[in-house]
């Protein structure tokens, strides 16, 4: 397959889309650099003039080759089944449901293992729904990986997910894909402070901890654990290195960082279900390292074409540029395919989706997802 | 932090608190299972969960799946769970593995999966979760001992949502009947009172009637017997009285149309062949010129059987339908014509309570503008509709057609959409020949 793996313009986004699907025959999945947001339209528009199948999305970041670059596009070939399915928010199962049903993929592609990419505006309110909805319509009968879309200015109405349809805001695309995935997702913070509960909560804002004002109980925790007093200036910094980790069993807790400041609540990364136990997390940088390579040892698959490696904004914040480039060469080595020169593109994502049929979809937050692409079906 | 000791103990009374406080947040049994699963799956990394409850709770018998996430957990199941799960004893919670299992459903897999089974005390029914886990890790006693308490507190709930549903449903019906009772009786009594009309108009109709034989029949005479020399004048007076008493004498025909009275004619009617007959008819032609911007068509099914009536009759209840029809149309649109035969195994609810039985239906179907409600009840009465109409042009096409169909103990159906148009369905029943 060809893949091309250089870093294009804007202006060039269409003449490159040709030529990979002219080598490669494959719909094409574009990746847009978050900087290009105003400009977005143009390249879907450019695109659109093609008929070449595509899809993709706006990301804050894309790295490849160690390079990190926010003004810059990547065009990919996959084969994918049928059309990409876009959503728009609200999510309600009437709508999710429509979805095409999995028997009907498994006759059209002769694949029994169907697997999905999603990408979801990272910022919609109504992600849990989505993801619980898209769980209650395949269950553990497909994978799914992706992310939440957007740019570093955190502008939840920015359009960041696109297909041949267009361009859109506040909404999710299901793409289904003729090809073997090989998944893992991990994050590496461990537990510092609690247990806690978050006694009064409304989807991704949490009132009450421990049945008093949510900013005074996390602004005691930092003040123990820093001893700085928590303000409304220095809480960004703290929230992105003491998110919350809603505990799990048999796993790794479910990641939700402090977000915003409303009055005396304090709204999270994504929804946080009412009486939820949790800790206070912390990173320890030689556990984030692990967690990359662990997670690329976990999604190795046989033939990878390429891999896309969902890096969160609030992770990537925490590690800083040149760890997280050599997060993505660790990731490469871990793969096992380091000497076959199989690309790695790391994209910053506003939110991780991954499952691998074993259990519950949720969104995730300080993640790592390293999802493998292999070959179509023959 | 604090110990591991005392930190896992108060997680655990945490986690003990979220799920137990998830359980009965709503009456309604889809709501209360979604809440309380939600925690419990995010929490217990559970791929799926199902909830059964027993039909027939006195004999143990005929369980059905009230609940699952995601939706095709167990589906396979869903009309006979698998014996191994009614088999077990009653308040307990039990692991069943591919080993255990028969026969194995589709949602365990022999990757390392396991369900584990909870069947209440009071025998409400069984609930199942569905986890990649338990089979590496064998679950805890604390875990086990806390599953327990969680899932019989639900099964509890779910009791009472079924309590609530029953309640509900049984609410529902009564509703329902009352309601449909409320139809039947508005019917029963719109009805009488279009044959206390009929039969008030009858009577006056037969009575000016036969006042008005003399009024029709002497103007001729009276001319007949004039002088030559007689004024054109008086001439001309003589032939308005009698142009009057005829167009008074239709009016009457019509009045007694609606009224039914008289005898009850059996011919034969093949209702194909009476609207055949009028697409041909020089009034029809007339109406055509009249309203160039309407298309008319006809659609009829040569087989259907004949109907016991009056063929003039039925051909003037089509005249009045399609005349009303154009006139609601002055700027063009479609009239559709057809015959078809309909059988309803029950009855129908429609204007008018149809029994069940087989019928010939003639239906005029037009892209008016809809009957308004207002007018809608009360359409077969005579002078609702002010608009000229029918052969008289008195406001009484609409009561004609009322009458010619219960002239054969038919019924009438109107279905109207505003801006989208009004279908009139006449069904004439179909009797077994003698």
């Amino acid at each position: 397959m060809f893949i091309s793996t250089h870093f294009v313009d804007a202006n060039l986004v269409r003449e490159t889309a040709i030529r990979v699907h002219e080598e490669s025959g494959n719909s094409l999945i574009v990746l847009v650099g978050g900087e290009l947001r105003e400009t977005c339209q143009d390249i879907v528009a450019s695109l659109q003039t093609t008929e070449i199948p595509f899809f993709g999305g706006v990301f804050p970041e894309i790295l490849l080759g160690g390079e990190i670059r926010a003004d810059k596009c990547l065009v990919l070939p996959l084969d994918i089944i049928g059309v990409p399915q876009v959503l728009h928010a609200p999510f309600s199962f009437d709508k999710v449901g429509r979805l095409p049903d999995h028997g009907a993929m498994v006759e059209s592609s002769g694949r029994p293992d169907v697997s999905a990419l999603v990408f979801v505006s990272g910022l919609t309110l109504d992600i849990s729904e989505f993801t619980r909805n898209l769980y209650r319509k395949y269950g553990v009968k497909i994978r799914y990986a992706g992310a939440g879309t957007g740019t570093f200015e955190l502008d939840p109405d920015v359009p960041s997910v696109f297909c041949s349809e267009g361009l859109f805001s506040n909404a999710a695309m299901v793409v289904f894909i003729d090809a073997e995935l090989g998944l893992a997702a991990r994050h590496g913070w461990s537990r510092c402070a609690g247990p806690f509960v978050a006694t009064r909560t409304e989807n991704r804002t949490v009132h009450e901890i421990n049945w008093r004002p949510a900013w005074e109980v996390y602004g005691e925790a930092i003040l123990d654990l820093t001893g700085e007093v928590l303000t409304l200036e220095n809480f960004r910094q703290h929230a992105g290195r003491y998110p919350i980790g809603l505990s799990k069993d048999g796993g790794e807790d479910l990641v939700r960082e402090p977000f915003i400041v409303d009055g005396t609540s304090i709204v999270f990364s994504a929804e946080v279900l009412s009486q939820s136990p949790f800790y206070i997390l912390e990173a320890k940088l030689e556990a984030l390292r692990h967690a990359a390579t662990e997670a690329s040892e976990l999604a190795r698959i046989d033939e990878p074409c390429f891999g896309l490696v969902f890096e969160c904004l609030s992770r990537a914040g925490y590690l800083g540029k040149p760890e997280l480039l050599d997060d993505l060469i660790r990731i490469e080595q871990a793969s096992g395919t380091a000497e076959r020169g199989v690309p790695y593109v790391g994209l910053i994502a506003l939110g991780e989706i991954a499952s691998n049929k074993r259990g519950l979809l949720e969104f995730m937050n300080q993640t790592v997802v390293v999802a493998n692409i292999g070959q179509a079906s023959p | 932090m604090k110990s591991d000791d005392s930190t896992g103990l108060l997680r655990s009374i945490g986690e003990l608190s979220q799920l137990s406080l998830a359980i009965g947040t709503s009456i309604d049994l889809e709501e209360n299972c979604e809440q309380f699963f939600n925690h419990l799956m995010s929490r217990k990394d559970l791929s799926g969960v199902s909830v059964w409850v027993c039909r027939e709770r006195e004999t143990g018998t005929g369980y059905q799946r009230v609940y699952a996430y995601p939706a095709q957990q167990g589906r396979e199941w869903l009309d006979q769970p698998p014996i191994d799960v009614l088999a077990l004893p009653l308040n307990t919670l039990q692991l069943l593995t591919p080993e255990t299992i028969h026969p194995l459903p589709s949602f365990i897999d022999d990757n390392g999966s396991a369900v584990l089974v909870f069947r209440d005390a009071e025998q409400v029914g069984f609930v199942l979760l569905h986890s990649y886990l338990w089979l590496s890790e064998p679950l805890p006693r604390a875990e086990q001992g806390q599953l327990h308490l969680l899932l019989s507190k639900l099964m509890r709930s779910v009791k009472g949502c079924l309590v609530h549903r029953e309640l509900q449903e049984e609410m529902e019906a009564h509703n329902e009947s009352r309601e449909r009772e409320r139809a039947l009786q508005y019917r029963i009594s719109r009805m009488e009172r279009l044959e206390s009309i009929a039969e008030i108009v009858g009577h006056t109709a037969h009575d000016l009637n036969n006042l008005f034989s003399p009024v029709l029949l002497y103007p001729s005479m009276v001319l007949a017997q004039l002088p030559d020399n007689i004024s054109p004048d008086v001439v001309k007076d003589i032939k308005a009285i009698e142009a009057s008493a005829q167009a008074a004498v239709d009016i009457l025909k019509d009045l007694l149309s609606i009224s039914r009275s008289g005898r009850r004619i059996t011919e034969r009617v093949h209702l194909p062949e009476v609207v055949d007959a009028f697409s041909r008819l020089a009034s029809f032609r007339e109406m055509q010129k009249r309203h160039p911007n309407i298309a008319f068509s006809f659609d009829c099914e040569s087989e259907v059987p004949p109907i016991t009536g009056v063929a003039v009759q039925c051909t003037q209840a089509l005249l009045n339908l399609i005349t009303n029809a154009c006139e609601e149309m002055p700027a063009g649109g479609r009239i559709e014509t057809s015959v078809r035969q309909g059988t309803y195994s029950e009855a129908v609810s429609g204007y008018e309570e149809i029994p069940s039985g087989s019928y010939v239906i003639l239906e005029v179907r037009d892209t008016g503008p809809g009957v308004p409600p207002e007018i809608l009840d009360r359409i077969f009465e005579p002078y609702v509709s002010r608009k000229e109409m029918g052969r008289s042009g008195s406001g009484l096409g609409l009561a004609v057609v009322y009458g010619v169909v219960k002239h054969v103990d038919g019924f009438v159906d109107i279905q109207t959409a505003p801006g989208i148009g009004t279908s009139f369905r006449l069904h004439f029943p179909v009797k077994q020949e003698e």
